[in-house]
């Protein structure tokens, strides 16, 4: 337990896991116009800050997942795997939206065991282009019959024309946090950048309080910087 | 990457022409950059629309006129704006600068000596603060950076400063860090808040853990707002209340503070009891900054180094180390170690021992400000030590068989048992 070569006793700070869990559709449509691509990159280049925010917060120790969902869902990496392993492997697009299966296999993994029964709120990341094809409503009511699915903190990215706000919305069931629409794939990196970021800091150390903040269960850092980008047009939009 | 500025590039502001070089970091209420002005680096830090309100604004002003309280601040230069917002300019952090964090996480080991020379320094400076009539609002091991070679701090997001028993917008402080009071939304940040929170700094910075967090901690499944609001606002309790034993730290979870608590001589033990019972509901009973930069010095001059070379400490008041006379790593039963007394004080040496003139000055008390002797191994037999004179002013010493000798500046003395060492305007006896 102790460090070697130390001056001080004792071992690491007391540290509870942070489970960081990207959910994304890869249905056929997201093999149009570049965006299972741009997801692609988007989670591979939110590594290196992921690991920033890790090190900056040494009492959450960071795990990461994800699950995948087209004609069915399942997890494209399985093992919550900590930070300075984790490495991104691509995933492709093809079939439906079992966007409902989705969240029941995170349901599935949110019971205790194999959750732990003291950890920090789990942060969920759903990147959608489209409506489900399945049993929406049964899997989010699966995730909501878990308290570690009540407490999570759910993120959601609408990408392409035909993605449902209201479904996402659903999912997030939090008015404070909106889904914000990724228009091309330099927003898709902002916004899963700004999640791997400034959200999971402020789920790992609570962040610096303004007067009236205690509204949800984590402080959720200014969105500002996304909104303000939305609100550009850009020549050139990948969809 | 998308930021409020665009990073390599310049931008001209109202006031002057800026060249973004990087962004540094993000907090709540804006971004920070690194920039040129005229060719001089400095930083900058831009808010989001939302907090560029007037009162910032005129809080900006204020600090301004104030100036910095000591250099350990990094202060408001000047105000820079254009018609999508304003932001401020301020000092540089210096490169080799790290977070408390690199503490936390134990990536650079560091001395006790060096630890407490860095506690000492973040008590001297939020002393500046608060003997000014401000209060900081949002001390927490975030917005502090230390020097490693030296232990001199950086203080930043210093734009929330405020006169202490003033309402205002804005930080009210961060949860873990914030008095209970404010968390139960009972007061507004104050000098006395800050107090809470620069105690829980110092804790975790010798025991690498929180104050409050036992197995109350541990009996919370989801640590999140509502659960902290409970662990440190509505129900605190320290984990080492004498009399409420509900919150001692889990044995499982908690072994780091468990490892670090005793070692700590009974004198400093004190000061956190206080700090966090009567401290954490009554704002007028916690410790204030004379009373823990006393005992931090006391602490500094408390060190031992054990021959496996962790640091120990001396508890003066019960003549062994803390807590059983043994080394908290190898458990060998440590010597009774070589001790410089200067009047009623007693200085523990050991071979990274600095003299200051706190010690051996008269009316000098707290004066940390230059080296007037330090602890010198000989260069072939490392178990005799002698402490060199770096003051500017020759020592003169009397050996017990009576006989004086001179130890002129940069020179030193050989130390045994009952050698007087006459420093100026003060003298002090060895035990060795």
């Amino acid at each position: 337990m102790e460090k070697n070569n130390s001056f001080r006793p004792g071992g690491d700070m007391a540290s509870r896991p942070l489970h960081f869990i990207y959910i994304a559709d890869c249905s056929g449509s997201m093999g149009m116009d570049g965006k299972i691509q741009a997801v692609n990159e988007a989670i591979r280049e939110s590594i290196p800050h992921i690991k920033e925010a890790a090190n900056d917060n040494p009492q959450a120790e960071v795990l990461i997942r994800a699950i995948t969902f087209s004609s069915e869902a399942r997890w494209h990496i399985g093992e919550p795997t900590p930070v300075e392993d984790f490495t991104w492997k691509d995933i492709s697009a093809d079939g439906w939206t079992s966007m409902g299966a989705a969240l029941s296999l995170v349901a599935q993994q949110l019971k205790m065991p194999p959750m732990s029964n003291r950890a920090l709120p789990p942060v969920l990341v759903l990147i959608s282009d489209g409506q489900p094809t399945d049993d929406f409503e049964q899997g989010l009511q699966e995730l909501f019959a878990q308290p570690w699915g009540v407490k999570a903190v759910r993120l959601a990215i609408p990408i392409g024309e035909d993605h449902n706000m209201e479904v996402l919305r659903r999912f997030i069931n939090n008015p404070e946090i909106q889904p914000i629409f990724a228009k091309n794939a330099e927003q898709l990196k902002a916004q899963i950048k700004f999640f791997s970021t400034s959200v999971l800091k402020s789920v790992a150390s609570s962040p610096s309080m303004q007067q009236g903040d205690k509204g949800s269960n984590v402080i959720m850092p200014d969105n500002a910087l996304i909104l303000s980008q939305q609100n550009t047009t850009s020549v050139g939009d990948v969809w | 990457m998308n930021h409020l500025l665009p990073t390599n590039q310049t931008i001209i502001l109202d006031q002057a022409s800026v060249t973004i070089e990087k962004f540094l970091g993000s907090g709540a209420q804006g971004e920070v950059y690194q920039v040129l002005v005229d060719n001089k680096p400095f930083a900058l830090k831009w808010y989001v629309p939302k907090a560029a309100s007037t009162d910032q604004k005129e809080n900006l002003d204020r600090l301004l006129d104030m100036g910095p309280p000591s250099s350990s601040f990094l202060w408001p230069l000047e105000i820079v704006t254009s018609p999508q917002g304003f932001g401020f300019l301020m000092p540089l952090r210096s490169p080799q600068a790290k977070g408390i964090v690199e503490i936390y996480s134990r990536r650079s080991p560091v001395t006790m000596h060096m630890l407490t020379t860095i506690c000492i320094n973040i008590v001297d400076a939020f002393s500046d603060l608060h003997s000014k009539g401000y209060c900081y609002k949002d001390i927490k091991s975030e917005n502090i950076f230390f020097d490693p070679k030296t232990g001199d701090i950086s203080i930043c997001d210093c734009d929330n400063v405020a006169i202490d028993g003033e309402s205002y917008q804005g930080i009210i402080g961060t949860m873990g860090y914030s008095a209970p009071e404010i968390d139960r939304g009972e007061a507004q940040p104050s000098i006395r808040a800050d107090l809470h929170s620069l105690a829980v700094l110092l804790f975790k910075i010798l025991h690498l853990h929180h104050p409050l967090e036992g197995m109350r901690e541990t009996a919370i499944k989801c640590l999140d707002l509502p659960a902290r609001q409970q662990l440190y606002g509505d129900d605190p309790l320290f984990i080492f209340d004498p009399i409420n034993k509900e919150n001692r730290p889990d044995p499982v979870h908690h072994q780091t503070v468990l490892a670090h608590w005793p070692i700590f001589p009974s004198f400093l033990k004190k000061l956190f009891i206080q700090a966090f019972t009567d401290g954490l509901h009554d704002p007028d009973c916690r410790v204030r900054e004379t009373v823990w930069k006393q005992a931090l010095a006391k602490l500094r001059d408390s060190i031992v180094v054990c021959q496996c070379k962790a640091n120990n400490f001396y508890d003066i008041a019960h003549s062994k180390v803390a807590p059983h006379g043994l080394c908290w790593r190898c458990k060998q039963r440590m010597p009774p170690p070589v001790q410089l007394q200067v009047g009623k004080e007693i200085i523990i040496l050991n071979p990274q021992t600095t003299l200051y003139p706190h010690h051996v000055e008269t009316g000098k008390r707290y004066d940390f400000s230059k080296h007037i002797g330090t602890i010198v191994t000989h260069p072939k037999k490392p178990q005799k030590w002698g402490l060199q004179n770096l003051s500017s002013t020759p020592w003169s010493i009397t050996l017990p068989n009576g006989i004086s000798k001179e130890v002129p500046a940069g020179k030193s003395v050989g130390l045994g048992n009952q050698v007087i060492i006459n420093f100026g305007s003060t003298e002090g006896v060895l035990t060795y």
